[in-house]
This record gives structure tokens, C-alpha cells and sequence, in this order.
């Protein structure tokens, strides 16, 4: 169909360029309840997202639209005009669109086995890590292949195949006071059932900690280590402010040169932003991408952006990676977990408010270590500057490499209010 | 113009083909269902740099085709259903259908549908207004608050025109309605201090929307530039009185979370036990439905063919009842509530929140505020978490206003996450305001998924919170 668009896009003169992307997806699910499969799905679309540029009074104006089903060549040419009728109204500063210099397909590597075979191993995997009192009362398992095509009117022409295997699990743990159970989202880029195992067995491990887990009064001022999700989204929102619109919008607090850390932290700290795969080097605008060095040694290195805002900057756009790599720390798993400190591995959600120099979250399992003793802990929260969290970061060697983000898998961040 | 008024004609002409395919799959499966969804959305986002005109994140049109297979409800998710297609959808739904699996179902029987045939409309009320205009009205507004401090404001006007058809073997159902969004989200900066707010509501009218921007841009503003002299709170146990969206936040994650009945299903809900039993103070009511007020998730039937209900969850403290979705109904030998919701026609139906709200009480909010000795006055929404199986809480208010010897300080403490038990939160409860309000402006995800449309909210209430 992408031909049959093109072709309609070029009769109509007032179209100055377009952009079309495609996305085809196909999607196998399946629902377990109690250990029961309740419901399986199957999902198999494919979208176009298209948008019109019009040029005039040396200004550009877009506007997109959504097909999702074939039609007929009155019904797109309708469609064209409505979005002219607008992108005539939009005065933004001109830029131009990327330009491609050929063809290019990349392809992930799919997975070995069919949905039907990998739904029963996982299934499998998931039954035999239960027992009566340690159990999944929910698994959702989504196989998804996604196929992207992006084509522009100045020949960009990129496609890509990309897989994923996500889990959603409720591990419970029918305690003697009372039943408890923890949240997990997996998500996983090759199918690898050793991985999944140690998950599994983890989250078994997790949700009987909960169960054990009493809240204690007067923690007080406690080093905190995050893991895994939670170090993500630390690293992730240091680097927000250095997006090109944030920059052109004067909202970054630190300029290109600066430091976001104090002159002395316990870790310089180092963020890029990286494609996660040779599928995904491309991203929407069909620029073709690399690693983009954000955060060196703590200093502001580049900003990092769309094709249009870096363009307004009047700075070769990097375009925007999928994944944030973090340099490794130099503290070993022994090292960091010395002294007094809440191991944290369960929040609510953490929350991180770079603006207002916030870090915190509610705790449902944490792991207080005394000097070798260990208490699971529940029913408090933490609190604390995320500024001084930058400062005083301690970073483990361990490194993971999840859905988004490399990098080490364990933070330790000093003197948080616990309450 | 934004809105069309009208139902689309792809939901019409595909009608007859979708009822041909329920029929022929009757034939092998005891239940087959298809709902087919054709929303049209715009947004229109203008700020002091660009302008943008894009489809809304809900549009979308497809098809999703619902068998009871081998004791498995089945689903297939299609853009199209047309001639050409027809015979090669019919077979892959029953490949899918009829797969043997070593893995043992759940044994789930069919549906029990009442007969029904009809067309629900609810039009976009008063004026239309076309891109062009609604660009301008932006931009001027853009440009009249973007100065001094205030750096930036990103501000949008949303249409939604939601269209669908479910339809069964004893069902046909059409609904068209209308909901537009406003929001602007201002930037404020002081040297190198910069503070954020947002503000956002949504209406049953374009034009009400538009009447409304001056308020929502006059109040953003004014936000972001009183959060310049916020300073962060000392933790603790305080007295709050919240604002509609904090009572909102605390009546969809703290509870509405906990009743949705597929966790029940799943053993995943504390509150199954609790039913008959007082869970909150005497002062609380609580009701959730597409029907229970006019807002953002009021429908006419849901993603399962089920017909909008006003479920009374909390009635005077007691805990009365869930709500669910069809399938969790079945399961559980209840009758389903309306809460059967889709994130797309490519996702699957589960319980969910529609219209989530603490009704009014008795008190004025002027008495409210005058009977706190120390506390804060904590206002909108920033995010929250649920907890349904062990009913921890976190919410997160953009800020709170200081009240001392009942009276406002002028001190503002920001950001404000509360957290606790949800019991002792809901038993703290001791004012309730007599004025109550919807907020028809957010979306609410199952996990960190399934983001749907949900309003909330309510009357201000007066209660004891950790923040910090």
C-alpha cells in the first residue's frame, strides 16, 4: 500500500514533502490465571503513519494522519487534503527533512522457537518454580515481532524486524499473617530460558522476602541501593534536560561544558544514549544512528534530539537512540554492600523530580543489612536531593542489560530519609 | 471541523460482513464476539516554539474477534475484515481457536447475553471550530503568558470522537460520542531554578473547552511561578485537606485499583474479604462508572458489549461491591459491572476504572481549612501507584499550601508523595467537603501497561498521611 500512497502524495502539488512510516505488527499472548491458560490472543496489523509538510511564506507546516485499512484513492486524496487544509496554518521555522542515501533493511535475529513451543516452556518454567504457598497468581506472556518501514520524500528508505518477549508476573506468597505478592514486568530481546529461569526464581525469592518483611519504626538516615528498573530510571532522568527541545526552550539548567555533579562526587558519572540493536539504528525521521556521549566523566558533553529541533538549534541532529548506556562503576557486589543500608527491591514506582531535587518512593521490600544482618522490610518510604544522590553515587561493576538501558545493576546512594 | 456528529460509515458498511462472519463462526464455537472500533482523533499542540497538528493516541480502527474455544476465550486482532480477507480471518481464527495445548485451561463457559439491538449517540454540544481556528486561539494564548519568568508554555486542545460496534449473536450495539481535552503545561524560570505545572480538564464540548483556556493557562502559570519559593517538605505525619484531583488519586490508586474483579479472579485483591465490612470513615461514599457522572470514560456499553452502569462501591464506609469486566464475571459468577476496557482493539479486555469518584459530604471547605491547627492544603495530581493485594499507597500532588491556625501561610512545599496504608488513610477521613468535582483529563495503565482514559475525583476531603 506504501507504493499506492506515494504515488497520491506526489500528484498533489501542494504536498512539498511527506514522510510515511509503517508499522506491521504481529503479536502472539497468553493469559494465565492460578497457573491456568485463560485466554490467548493473536494480533496481526499493519498501520501507516503519514505526515504532509507545505511549505509557504518561508515557513513549513505538517500535519499527519493514521490508515489502517486500504482506501480508495478519493477517500486518501480527502485524507491529504484535510491535513494541507491544517499544515497551511502551522507557521514553524523551515527545516528540512532527512536525506537518504540508499536502501536499507536490518533485520534482528528472530527467535528460535514458535510462540506455541516457547508459551509451553515458559509455562513450564513458571509451574515448576511454584508451590502451594509460592506461586504466580498471573502470567501474561506477549511474543511480538514488529516490522518498521520508514520512507521520506528525499529518499530515506530504511526498514527494520525487531522481536521482544515480554512477561507481566504477580508472584504471591501465602505468608502465615497474611498473603502478599509483588509486581514484574520482563522484557526480553532474545529468547533465553536460563534468564527467564533466574528471573522466575528471583521473583519467588522477592515475594518471600515481602512475606517476612515486618515495618520497622526509626530506620532514620540510610544509604540506599537501587537495582536493575529503579537504576534506569535514576541515570534516565539525569540526562532529560539535554533533549534539543528542552535546550531550545531554555529549560535546561546546565549547558554544554557544565557539570551536573559537584566538583568532587564519589563516582564521575558517564551516560549515552545508544541504539539497542542493529535494527534499531534508525529512528523515526530516518536518521541513522550512533552513540551519542551525553554525560562524560560528569560534564555535559552533547545535546541529543529530533532531525527539526536540532536543526533549530543549528546542530547536526543526532537523532534519539532507544537505549541508555551507563559506564560501569568500580565498586564490586561486596563493596557496596558494606555497612548499614536499605537494599531496595521493590518500590512503588520511584520518584524523581530532577526540577524540584526529589528522589524517593514507597517501599515494598527492602532488605535492611546491618553489618551482615539482614531484615526485609516493608510498609516505609525513602526520601532524600537527588542532587546529593548524583554527588554521593557509588556504582557497581555488575552490569545488566535490560529492555532500554546497559549499565551497572546496582546504585548506592547516601544519607535518604526512611520513615 | 473537529467533529463529524455522525457515525462513521466504515462501523456501517462492515457491519454486515461482521455479523456474517459471528454466524459462521457460531457454528463451531459456543461464543463469538467482535467489537470493531473506528476513533478519529486530533491534536492540536502549540508552544512558543512549534506547532503541531497529529493523530490522538487513540486513534485507531480494527477489529477484534472473540471465540470460546477449547475452554480458552480466543482472540483475533485485525485491521480489516472485508471481502477479500473474510475466508482467510475465519481460518486463522480457528487455527488459533482449535490448537491443542499441553497446558490446562481454565474451564470457562460462555457468556450469558440478554438480547439487545441499539444506537447510542451523544454529539459534541455547541460550536465547532475548525484547525485553523483552534491554532490561532492557542497561539494567542501562548503568546499573551509566555513572559517574565514563565519560559514556555506547551498547551493542547484534544478531539476525540469515539466510534464502535459490538456485536454478537445476541448483540449489536453502536455508540458515537465526543470528549475534548485542554491542558497547558508551563515552564518557569528564575536563574537557573526552573519549576513546572501543568493544568488539564476535559468537557463534553469543544466550546466549553475553549470558554475554559483562559482558567487553565492563567492557572498553570500562576502554579509555575509560585513552585519558584516551593521548598521540599520535612517528612512526616500531617493533616491534609486535599483538592478534587488528590481525591481523585487517592480514590483510583488507593482503592479503585483494589476492586477491580479480575483481580479477584487472579486472588490478587485484598478486598475480596472485606466485602460487608467497613473499610473507610462513615463519611465516604464512592462510585465508579461510565454512567456514574458525565466525563471522560462516560460510555454508552464497554469493549465487552456490557451496557454503562453507576456502581456504588463504598457506601457510608462499607465496602459493597467491585467492579469487573465480563470474562472476570463469568468466572466468578457475578454479574459484570461495564469495566470491560481495551488500550486499543489490539489489546485485551480487562476490569478497569471508568469515572472514579468520593461523593460531596456536608462540610464547606472555608471549615474545612479552619479546623487544621498545622497541615497542607495539597493540590493536583502528579502520579500514583496501587498495591491491590496488600494496599500500600503512593500518590504524588504537585504541591501543597501550608495552613497554620486554619489559615493559608503563604508557604508551599513541593513535590508532595504520600504514602501509607490504605485502611489507615481511608479511616483518617474525618471532613468531607459539600462541593465535588470530576476531572475528565487522565489515563490510568494496569501495571505499567493497558493506558486507558479515566476521570476522578470528588469533594476535597480532610485526613492524616505520611509525606516524605
Amino acid at each position: 500500500m506504501i507504493k499506492s500512497i506515494i504515488k497520491t502524495l506526489k500528484e498533489i502539488k501542494e504536498v512539498s514533502d511527506y514522510s510515511i512510516i509503517e508499522s506491521k505488527e504481529y503479536s502472539n499472548q497468553a493469559f494465565f490465571v492460578l497457573g491456568k491458560l485463560e485466554t490467548t490472543r493473536v494480533v496481526n496489523v499493519t498501520e501507516y503513519l503519514v505526515t504532509i509538510y507545505n511549505r509557504h511564506d518561508s515557513k513549513i507546516g505538517s500535519s499527519s494522519f493514521v490508515i489502517s485499512h486500504k482506501l480508495s484513492k478519493k477517500e486518501l486524496i480527502a485524507k491529504i487534503n484535510e491535513a494541507l487544509y491544517a499544515s497551511k496554518f502551522i507557521f514553524n521555522k523551515d527545516y528540512s527533512l532527512v536525506e537518504g542515501l540508499k536502501k536499507k533493511s536490518i533485520n534482528d535475529k528472530g527467535f528460535e522457537d514458535s510462540f506455541d513451543v516457547m508459551v509451553e516452556k515458559i509455562h513450564s518454567i513458571y509451574s515448576n518454580a511454584s508451590n502451594e504457598i509460592a506461586k504466580f497468581n498471573a502470567v501474561e506472556v506477549f511474543y511480538n515481532e514488529k516490522k518498521n518501514h520508514v520512507v521520506n520524500s528525499k529518499c530515506v528508505n530504511l526498514s527494520n524486524t525487531v522481536y521482544s518477549l515480554n512477561i507481566e508476573s504477580i508472584p504471591s506468597f501465602n505468608g502465615k499473617d497474611e498473603k502478599v505478592e509483588l509486581y514484574r514486568f520482563d522484557e526480553y530481546v532474545s529468547l533465553d530460558y536460563d534468564l527467564i529461569k533466574k528471573n522466575v526464581e528471583e521473583a519467588i525469592e522477592d515475594v518471600k522476602a515481602r512475606s517476612e518483611a515486618k515495618k520497622i519504626e526509626g530506620i532514620g538516615e540510610c544509604d540506599i541501593i537501587l537495582r536493575n528498573n529503579d537504576t534506569f530510571s535514576f541515570f534516565e532522568n539525569a540526562i532529560d534536560d539535554f533533549s534539543y527541545r528542552s535546550v531550545l526552550s531554555g529549560e535546561n539548567k546546565n549547558v554544554i561544558g557544565d557539570n551536573i555533579q559537584s566538583l568532587k562526587p564519589k563516582t564521575k558519572i558517564s551516560i549515552s544514549l545508544t541504539p539497542s540493536s542493529k535494527a534499531n539504528s534508525f529512528d523515526r525521521d530516518g536518521i541513522l544512528l550512533s552513540k551519542i556521549d551525553v554525560i562524560k566523566d560528569g560534564k555535559v558533553l552533547n545535546y541529543y534530539g529530533s532531525n527539526q529541533f536540532g536543526q533549530y538549534l543549528g546542530i547536526k541532529p543526532s537523532g534519539v537512540p532507544d537505549s541508555l548506556f551507563v559506564k560501569k562503576g568500580n565498586k564490586d557486589k561486596e563493596q557496596l554492600f558494606e555497612g548499614r543500608f536499605l537494599e531496595v527491591i521493590a518500590l512503588s514506582g520511584i520518584q524523581i523530580e530532577t526540577r524540584a531535587n526529589y528522589i524517593g518512593g514507597e517501599i515494598r521490600l527492602a532488605i535492611l543489612h546491618e553489618n551482615g544482618k539482614k531484615t526485609p522490610v516493608s510498609g516505609i518510604s525513602f526520601s532524600g536531593s537527588y542532587e546529593d544522590a548524583l554527588n554521593s553515587a557509588l556504582l557497581s561493576k555488575e552490569t545488566i542489560k535490560i529492555k532500554g538501558y546497559e549499565g551497572p545493576k546496582y546504585i548506592k546512594i547516601k544519607n535518604q530519609n526512611v520513615m | 471541523m473537529m467533529y463529524s456528529n455522525k457515525v462513521s460509515k466504515f462501523l456501517l458498511k462492515r457491519k454486515p460482513l461482521v455479523r456474517k462472519l459471528i454466524d459462521v463462526l457460531s457454528n463451531e464455537f459456543e461464543y463469538v464476539s467482535c467489537l470493531v472500533t473506528d476513533v478519529k482523533g486530533t491534536r492540536i499542540v502549540v508552544d512558543k516554539t512549534v506547532t503541531n497538528v497529529t493523530p490522538t493516541s487513540l486513534t485507531e480502527s480494527g477489529f477484534v474477534v472473540r471465540v470460546l474455544g477449547k475452554n480458552v476465550y480466543t482472540e483475533y486482532s485485525i485491521n480489516d475484515i472485508n471481502d477479500k480477507n473474510f475466508n482467510f480471518v475465519l481460518e486463522e481464527i480457528k487455527k488459533e481457536a482449535l490448537k491443542k495445548r499441553n497446558i490446562e485451561p481454565v474451564k470457562t463457559i460462555k457468556f450469558d447475553e440478554e438480547e439487545i439491538t441499539k444506537t447510542f449517540i451523544r454529539n459534541n454540544k455547541g460550536q465547532d471550530f475548525k484547525e485553523d481556528e483552534i491554532i490561532d486561539i492557542l497561539t494567542k494564548k501562548v503568546n499573551e503568558y509566555v513572559k517574565d519568568e514563565i519560559i514556555n508554555v506547551y498547551s493542547f486542545i484534544e478531539c476525540n470522537e469515539y466510534q464502535k460496534m459490538f456485536i454478537s449473536k445476541k448483540k449489536e450495539l453502536i455508540q458515537y460520542y465526543t470528549w475534548t481535552n485542554s491542558a497547558a503545561f508551563a515552564i518557569s524560570r528564575v536563574e537557573s531554578s526552573i519549576k513546572e505545572a501543568y493544568s488539564g480538564n476535559g468537557y463534553p464540548s469543544l466550546e466549553e473547552a475553549i470558554n475554559d483556556l483562559d482558567e487553565v493557562f492563567k492557572y498553570s502559570t500562576k502554579v509555575a511561578k509560585d513552585l519558584q519559593k516551593a521548598k521540599p517538605p520535612t517528612p512526616g505525619i500531617y493533616t491534609i485537606i486535599t483538592n478534587p484531583s488528590i481525591t481523585g488519586l487517592i480514590a483510583h490508586e488507593a482503592f479503585g485499583h483494589g476492586v477491580e474483579m479480575d483481580m479477584y479472579v487472579k486472588d490478587r485483591a485484598k478486598s475480596k474479604d472485606y466485602i460487608g465490612k467497613s473499610v473507610a470513615s462513615p463519611l465516604i461514599t464512592m462510585h465508579d462508572g461510565a454512567k456514574a457522572t458525565l466525563s471522560s470514560a462516560s460510555y454508552f456499553f464497554d469493549d465487552d458489549g456490557v451496557l454503562a452502569q453507576d456502581t456504588v462501591i463504598i457506601d457510608k464506609g462499607i465496602l459493597k461491591r467491585g467492579i469487573s469486566d465480563a470474562l472476570s464475571a463469568l468466572e466468578l459468577g457475578t454479574s459484570p459491572t461495564g469495566n470491560g476496557r481495551r488500550e486499543s482493539y489490539k489489546r485485551k479486555s480487562y476490569t478497569r476504572m471508568t469515572n472514579t469518584f468520593f461523593s460531596k459530604g456536608k462540610s464547606t471547605l472555608e471549615d474545612m481549612i479552619k479546623s487544621v491547627d498545622f497541615g497542607y492544603y495539597i493540590c493536583d495530581t502528579n502520579n500514583g501507584m496501587e498495591d491491590p493485594k496488600n494496599w500500600g499507597i503512593q500518590c504524588t500532588a504537585s504541591y501543597g499550601l501550608e495552613i497554620k491556625d486554619g489559615k493559608f501561610t503563604g508557604n508551599i512545599i513541593s513535590p508532595v508523595v504520600m504514602s501509607g496504608y490504605v485502611i489507615d488513610l481511608l479511616e483518617s477521613i474525618s471532613m468531607v467537603s459539600n462541593k465535588e468535582k470530576v476531572i475528565g483529563s487522565g489515563s490510568c495503565g494496569k501495571g505499567y501497561k493497558e493506558w486507558v482514559r479515566v476521570s476522578d475525583g470528588g469533594a476535597s476531603i480532610k485526613a492524616r498521611v505520611k509525606i516524605g
